[in-house]
């Protein structure tokens, strides 16, 4: 098997480093428009130089490619959102007049298998939680808005939004984490903290 | 405050759920590294992995392309990095910008300190400042920059400068004998001019522009690699920044265009040319 890109370009593979735009571009500029509309070329910059910095990170036990680098844009984004604050809110109330729904991306064609594939897993998990659970894990995740900004527009308590999101995050991680050790069934299983049983006296 | 560890976990759950989804404050970011480092079992990534995947399910990849030229930009910057030895490789900020938490890998290999975090964090900063849109200009290099600029790129070529003959008719250009060459990395996609004899210009009527050509896509397809003005007799250098990849530059060309430069130059005021030997 060909070896990753990320893995290509943390030993300083020029060639990887253009496959990694061509590869992983359109999902970062994507996620860009989406949480820095207002400054999105200059997110793209930031972002793909951490990408260059951390690629020896990359784990393929832990995730696909696609996960890693939207990982790392969902970072600095989020980052560069919270430092415009005031343009947060103005998103949080711009974004929650409409009901949120789960609509799953539209992959342009030749997009990354890799992206459809462990994206697909995960919004299955999410669609197997309760409506209202759907939507504030959609407000947090798609939309950008705070915990509080959250609160505020779904009039939950806020230690309800806490909750509701970290476990849909903990039932994504999962059903992710299933679809990483298959092939390996002896391995124990995650409890909802993370913790593998065998882990933790 | 003491906390029993399953008390511990469900803080250290609660953090790692909020940072997935929102920024953490400096207070919650230090609280975290101190919990991450308690309980180095727990996976530090678990739900920003989850995030990110959702996120991928939900975005609109196709509701705009990238802008035309962000992909070369993009791919400058990341070759830009890899040339400069200040700038280099050192897991960054990357679990959160202002501080700090290292993931579960970090914690337990132990290879990255504090001190290149934080110097990756400046540089990182000064790279994207001072990148976009470029950086012509900022600070006059001298001698040691060329001289640096050659011991770090092992594919430096130094090319001297002579006589720009017009293309077609072999006329003489308007200036004549400048000495100096070019120095210049493929890899590093960028170089510089050293320039002796080159007239001082008026900036409010005219500019010195440097084209370059690459090897296979010719002379129709030179790229702007310097806008630029000579001040005094002395010798200048000059940096070159091309706004493209360039591949093999074969050929450096320096026109006198209007004052700020052309896009498109007919090449008609021609001042030198430095050539690339054939096999260089």
């Amino acid at each position: 098997m060909a070896e990753s890109i990320l893995k290509r370009v943390a030993v300083g593979n020029r060639v990887a480093m253009r496959e990694c735009i061509d590869t992983f571009g359109g999902l970062v500029w994507s996620l860009a428009r989406r949480l820095a509309p207002s400054d999105a070329e200059d997110a793209m910059q930031e972002i793909f130089v951490e990408i260059w910095k951390n690629a020896g990170r990359f784990d393929p036990s832990q995730g696909s490619e696609a996960t890693f680098v939207a990982m790392i844009a969902r970072r600095r984004l989020i980052d560069r959102l919270r430092k415009r604050e005031a343009e947060a809110e103005t998103l949080a109330m711009a974004t929650f007049a409409v009901d949120p729904k789960l609509r799953p991306s539209s992959q342009a064609p030749g997009a990354s298998v890799t992206i459809a594939e462990e994206a697909t897993q995960a919004l299955r998990a999410v669609e197997a939680l309760g409506p209202d659970q759907q939507r504030l894990l959609i407000l947090a995740v798609d939309r950008g808005l705070t915990h509080e900004q959250i609160a505020r527009a779904t009039g939950l308590p806020l230690g309800t939004v806490k909750t509701n999101i970290r476990r849909g995050l903990a039932r994504v991680r999962d059903v992710l984490k299933e679809r990483q050790q298959l092939g390996s069934p002896s391995e124990v299983t995650a409890r909802e903290d993370g913790v593998g049983r065998g882990a933790r006296t | 405050m003491n906390r029993q560890p399953e008390q511990e976990l469900e803080r250290l759950m609660e953090l790692l759920a909020k940072r997935a989804t929102e920024a953490l404050g400096e207070d919650e970011a230090r609280e975290l590294h101190v919990l991450s480092a308690k309980h180095p079992e727990v996976d530090h990534e678990q739900f920003d992995r989850s995030a990110a995947a959702l996120a991928c399910a939900l975005v609109d990849l196709d509701a705009s392309a990238m802008p035309a030229g962000l992909r070369d930009r993009l791919a400058i910057t990341l070759q830009r990095l890899e040339s400069e030895p200040e700038l280099q490789k050192t897991p960054s900020s990357f679990t959160d910008t202002r501080g700090i938490t290292p993931s579960a890998h970090t914690a337990a290999s132990g290879r990255w300190s504090w001190a290149p975090w934080l110097a990756a964090a400046a540089c990182l900063t000064a790279a994207v400042a001072g990148w976009w849109p470029r950086l012509v200009g900022v600070s006059a290099p001298d001698a040691r920059s060329v001289s640096s600029f050659a011991a770090r790129n092992a594919d430096v070529v130094r090319i001297p400068w002579g006589d720009f003959n017009a293309l077609d008719t072999g006329d003489p250009p308007e200036v004549r004998n400048v000495g100096g060459e070019v120095v210049w990395s493929d890899s590093a996609n960028r170089g510089y001019m050293r320039l002796a004899g080159l007239p001082v210009n008026d900036p409010s009527r005219e500019t010195y522009q440097l084209w370059i050509v690459d090897a296979e896509r010719g002379l129709s397809q030179r790229v702007s690699g310097a806008v630029f003005d000579v001040s005094s007799s002395q010798e200048a250098i000059v940096p070159i920044e091309p706004q493209l990849p360039i591949g093999k530059a074969a050929i450096f060309a320096i026109t006198i265009e209007r004052p700020g430069g052309v896009v498109v130059s007919d090449m008609k005021r021609r001042a030198s040319l430095a050539a690339r030997p054939a096999g260089g």
